[in-house]
Formats: C-alpha cells, structure tokens, sequence
C-alpha cells in the first residue's frame, strides 16, 4: 500500500505551472529517486510535500490521511522530515545545539520549558555523529563548517529527527567521491525502517541507492521504473537531450 | 553538561547579582540609592526586551506600551491609596474631580486591593501580548512589519491615554502617589527597603530569564531567531514558542512599570512613550541584545552615564548617544559584550600563530 501518495497535484508560479498534475506514490520502507533536469519540479514536488509550498490543486496522503490542508510543522509530526537542496540549518547555534533541536520527539511547550535540551536523546546523538563524522565539531558554531560539513549536519539532523518519511534533496551535492560512498552506506541502512524520497542528479550515486526511480519533466511524471528501465528508455532520453545526457544532468 | 559558554554566563550572573544586592552597603544617601533603583528598574524592562529581541528575533518597537500598562496600574492602585484634598477619604482622586467625573469609574474600582492592582500590572501587558501575538506571528508577520505593528500598539494607547483625560490624568498622568504599603511593609522610594524590591526583582528575573533561556524551550527559541522556517520542519509550533517569548517579554516590562511608577511616585504618557521605547532598544543594542546580562548592563550603565551629567548637557548627551548607538550597530553588532569576545578571539589566534611558528621552526631545525 502506498505510503504516501500525491493525486492531481499543481502549483503555478505567476501563471507558470512548475508542477502539472502530478500523481506520484511511494510504499512504505522503500527508497525513490526523484529525478529530472534542471528546473523539472523536483524541489517543488518535495516543498509542497513538505508543506513548505502551498498547492493550487491537488491532495496529498500521508499513510492514508489526507495532510493536503496541514501546517508544516504538523506534517513534521505526522511524519515527514526534510533536508533542503540549499543545506539549511541553524548557522548561529553549535551542531550539538542543532542535533538537540532536531530530537523533537516533544514539541509542546508545557514539555520544553521544563526539559534540558540535552535530557533526552543523547544516546541518539552519539550514535550519529559518530556515523557522520561530526563528533570533533559538535561545539563547533555551525556557520563555521565547510560546505561538506553543513550538509552532514543536516542529515545528521533527518536522521536524529527520525521522521518516518525523510525527503531528502540533492543529498551529495558538494561531496567528494569518498563522502558520496559514505552516503550511500548510511542511505541502504536507512531503507526499510524509514520510507525515503531522494532527489539527486549524480547517477553512480542513484545506481547505488535506487530501487526504483521515478523521472520529472515539466512538472510532470515521465517515467517510473528500475535502474535498467530508466537508462533506456527513449522518452527520457529525448527529454534529457540537450542537457548532456541522464548521467550528466 | 556546563561548557565554557554556560560557566561564564553562571559566573557573570552571580557577581551582577552580589553587585546589585550588596550596592546599599556602600551607599547610604537616599537620592542616590533611589537614583540607583530607578536604573535598576530600567535594567529589568531591558531584560524583558532583549527575551523577545535578542532571543526570539522579535523586533518590538513598543516595549514601553508594556511598561506604561504596568506603571498605570500600579498609580491607579496608589492613587485610590491617597487621601483627596477635596473629596476626604475613600473620594474620588483629585484630578477627577477637576475633570467633573462623579462616580469611580468601574474599571477603576478593582484597583481598590493591592492583589489584584499587581495581578492586572502583569497580567494586562501578558494578555495584550498574548493577544497581539496571536495575530501577528499566526499570520507569519516578521522582522520589519512587527516593528511597524508594536510601535502603532504603543502610539495607539499613548493616545489613548492622553484622551482619556478624566479617566487618566491626560497629559499630566496620576501623579501624588501614596507609598506601596504590603504586610506591614512600607516601600519608601529613598529607602533600602524599596532598593532592595527593585533589586530583588531583578535578580530574580534576571536568574529566572537565564534558566529559561538553558532549557530546550530557550534553544528553540534562539532556533527561530535564526531561522523560524528551518524550525517548522522540525514540527515545533513557532508563532506558539513566539507568543510565550513576547509574553514573558511583556509580564517583566509589567513588572518594571510598576516599580516604575512607585520609584517616580508618578505614571505619565511619557511612560508610552516613543521616545522611552526606542531607547530601550538602544540601550539593550548597547550593551548586547544576544546576552539577557548585557542588555540589562546597557541600560544601567546608558543611564547612569546620563544620570551623572547636568541638566543643561541633556540635548548635547541623546546625540552623543545617537551616535554611539551608529558605531555600536557598525562595529560592534553583538554590543559592547562582544569587546570580551573579540579579545579573546584575538588572543587565540595570536597563540595559535606562535604554536604554528613554533612547530615550523621545529621543523625546520630537523626536531619535531
Ligand atoms: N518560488 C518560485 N517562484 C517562481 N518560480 C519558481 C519558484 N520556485 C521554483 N520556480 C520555478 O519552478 C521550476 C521548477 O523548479 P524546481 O526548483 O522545483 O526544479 P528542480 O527540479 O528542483 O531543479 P534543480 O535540479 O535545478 O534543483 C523552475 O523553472 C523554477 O524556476
Ligand atoms: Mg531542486
């Protein structure tokens, strides 16, 4: 059963339809890839998911519950967690502040005011930087981390916050080969205990993760299938032309 | 659990607090020390200012309006404490007699028990607050536009205030207060007694902002000055965290009014003022909006500098003060906390050079 599903959904920019109808479902504990040129509505897609953008027409389901009309942070609760293409996270505070932020089990205030940040969820965070390698930077004020850095902080912060369904945009952007590998490593161990959605252009790094891949052009679902199935297919490959072709897209 | 960070902070804490409760052992001259609780007071509606500024990102423009409602209804309590020239005991206060009221109005009526006078001294700035917030940050207004907004809520009841002349005094305000009088206790305004309310209010608020601002509820609420969407994802509900900060905000500048008004022994409009809200703002850029400590210190030390200089120099000190608040806004954008700061950033990275230096040297010479 499809655990998140998106029906008919739409979202114009003055006049610009950058999602077209899309209709798009992911099963539970699996690992999508979300791909498609430049400018095809992948972050779109994940930003209205996410509730960050608000859709003109269309409904999202989220474990069968309607969530199309649900604020943000009450999606964050119902389940959804999301890493943004342009890594954001909380520049003025240390990483163990942004870890302790992203351990949001409790998100009531009559909880807070009487809790430490760092009460409850230690454990967890030791556990992840010490996967992500961030263990000698946790005192480290965030603004000061290198490009890599910033963006294994935030997925250090995805996988702390544990949402069951983790949106993940162009996780690998700016990694060097060996830290694309690690990624990979940490994205196969997530598969199965969280439902994953993974926008990425690198294919050696989709080639690795993906089960199935789902393709968007102009705003809408152009293909879906295996690894194999996607690399021939010829409506992808036209709709790739002129960027250099899928593995260089 | 305690980092360098939060030890200094602990240490800072204590000496402000010894200082200011040990200031009437070396004082005994009752101007003076009345002078001294005057800034203190001061401190403590900077301290509710920096909660919603410096921590919450909260731009309010209209910190007085808070401050001015607490002030009023600590005078309405006092004033119904007064005797009339005119009207004797229990009568009606003298400048409603002036104005031909005949009867009490009703809202003035609950003033008549110092509780409920307190109560409503706190509890009124919290429920504009809460009400106010409810609104704005509902409706994700930020950064300028709720500038814009507390400052038309603070011109708004300034005016009101005038207006209403028979009810409050008008331009005048309520002024000839008696002296708060609680179990037996009398706050004499030049006395160590009322030194020590001030004082006493201040610490307590001061440690009580602090250990807030340590808790997860603190952290989130830095998390939304930084980057209130970021939180959302994260499934805390921000314009909530939002109103709590600006309502803690606005019970301390309640409180401060208060205190305000009986240090004076007279509320005024100038209490709702513009010019006393935009001071706040500069006294706690000042010292360090981002420190609950550093903006207190601001506005102590901005008005003790102003207290110390005479009458004539006044003009002459808003724009020296003017002028320091430019240069701070430059240079200094973290205040004049931040001087500590960047030593010490300095010094580190001299050491650093010379444990560099050193090791190529080493190096050099074949050692290591
Ligand atoms: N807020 C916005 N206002 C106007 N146009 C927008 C906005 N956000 C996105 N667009 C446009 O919508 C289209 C889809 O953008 P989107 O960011 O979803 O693409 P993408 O598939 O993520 O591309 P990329 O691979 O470059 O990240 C683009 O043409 C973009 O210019
Ligand atoms: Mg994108």
């Amino acid at each position: 059963m499809a655990y998140l599903e998106t029906k008919g959904l739409e979202v114009s920019f003055d006049g610009f339809k950058a999602v077209d109808g899309l209709d798009f479902s992911v099963n539970q504990g699996e690992l999508r890839c979300l791909i498609g040129a430049n400018g095809a509505g992948k972050s779109t897609t994940l930003d209205i998911i996410s509730g960050k953008t608000r859709q003109s027409a269309g409904s999202i389901l989220l474990d069968g519950v309607d969530i199309t009309d649900k604020h943000e942070h009450h999606r964050a609760r119902a389940g959804i967690g999301r890493k943004f293409q342009v890594p954001s996270i909380f520049s003025e505070l240390t990483v163990r502040e942004n870890l302790q932020l992203a351990y949001s089990k409790q998100t009531s205030i009559r909880h807070n005011i009487f809790s430490w940040p760092g009460s409850a969820g230690r454990e967890r965070i030791e556990e992840v930087v010490e996967l992500t390698g961030l263990r000698d930077r946790l005192d480290t004020q965030a603004s000061f981390l290198s490009h890599g850095e910033t963006q294994w902080l935030e997925i250090s912060m995805l996988i702390i916050q544990d949402s069951k369904i983790i949106l993940m945009d162009e996780p690998t952007a700016g990694m060097t080969i060996g830290e694309t590998q690690k990624t990979a490593a940490i994205f196969n161990s997530l598969k199965g205990h969280h439902t994953l959605v993974v926008v990425e252009h690198d294919m050696t790094f989709v080639r690795e993760i993906a089960e199935i891949i789902t393709v968007l052009h102009q705003g809408k679902l152009l293909a879906e299938g295996t690894v194999g199935e996607i690399e021939i297919n010829p409506r992808v490959q036209e709709a790739y032309l002129g960027s250099g072709g899928i593995s260089h897209a | 659990m305690m980092n360098s960070k939060s030890l200094r902070t602990l240490i800072g804490y204590t000496i402000f607090s010894a200082a200011v409760l040990l200031l009437p052992l070396l004082i005994d001259d009752a101007y003076t020390l009345n002078k001294f609780s005057r800034y203190l007071i001061l401190g403590l509606a900077t301290l509710g200012l920096s909660l919603a500024w410096g921590y919450t990102g909260i731009l309010n423009l209209g910190h007085a309006a808070f401050f001015g409602l607490g002030a009023y209804c600590m005078a309405m309590y006092l004033k119904l404490q007064t005797v009339p020239v005119h009207t004797g005991t229990g009568g009606l206060p003298d400048f409603m007699v002036w104005n031909n009221v005949e009867q009490l109005p009703w809202f003035w009526e609950p003033f008549h028990w110092s509780y409920l006078a307190i109560t409503a001294g706190i509890g009124i700035p919290v429920l504009l607050a809460v009400m106010l917030g409810w609104f704005v940050f509902r409706a994700r207004i930020a950064g300028v536009f709720v500038a814009i907004i507390t400052l038309a809520m603070l011109v708004i009841i300034n005016l009101l205030l005038i207006d209403q002349q028979r009810y409050t005094g008008g331009f005048n305000g309520i002024t000839d207060l008696a002296w708060l009088t609680i179990g037996g206790i009398e706050f004499d305004p030049y006395s160590k007694t009322f030194y020590y309310l001030s004082a006493g209010s201040l610490v307590v608020c001061l440690l009580g902002t602090g250990i807030f601002t340590h808790t997860k509820a603190g952290l989130i609420l830095q998390a939304i000055r930084n980057d209130p969407d970021r939180v959302r994802f994260l499934g805390y509900d921000v314009s909530a965290y939002q109103i709590l900060a600006f309502a803690l905000s606005a019970g301390i500048a309640g409180l401060a009014g208060m205190l305000y008004a009986m240090v004076l022994e007279f509320a005024s409009p100038t209490f709702v003022g513009v010019s006393l809200s935009l001071s706040m703002v500069i006294w706690c850029a000042v010292g360090g909006r981002g420190s609950l400590l550093a903006a207190t210190l601001g506005a102590i030390l901005v008005n003790a500098a102003q207290g110390s200089l005479s009458e004539n120099f006044l003009e002459t000190w808003q724009l020296i003060l003017g002028g320091f608040f430019v240069l701070i806004v430059l240079f200094l954008p973290k205040g004049l906390i931040s001087i500590g700061e960047l030593i010490r950033w300095r010094r580190k990275r001299t050491d650093r050079v010379q444990v560099q230096v050193l090791s190529s040297t080493k190096r050099a010479r074949g050692i290591s």
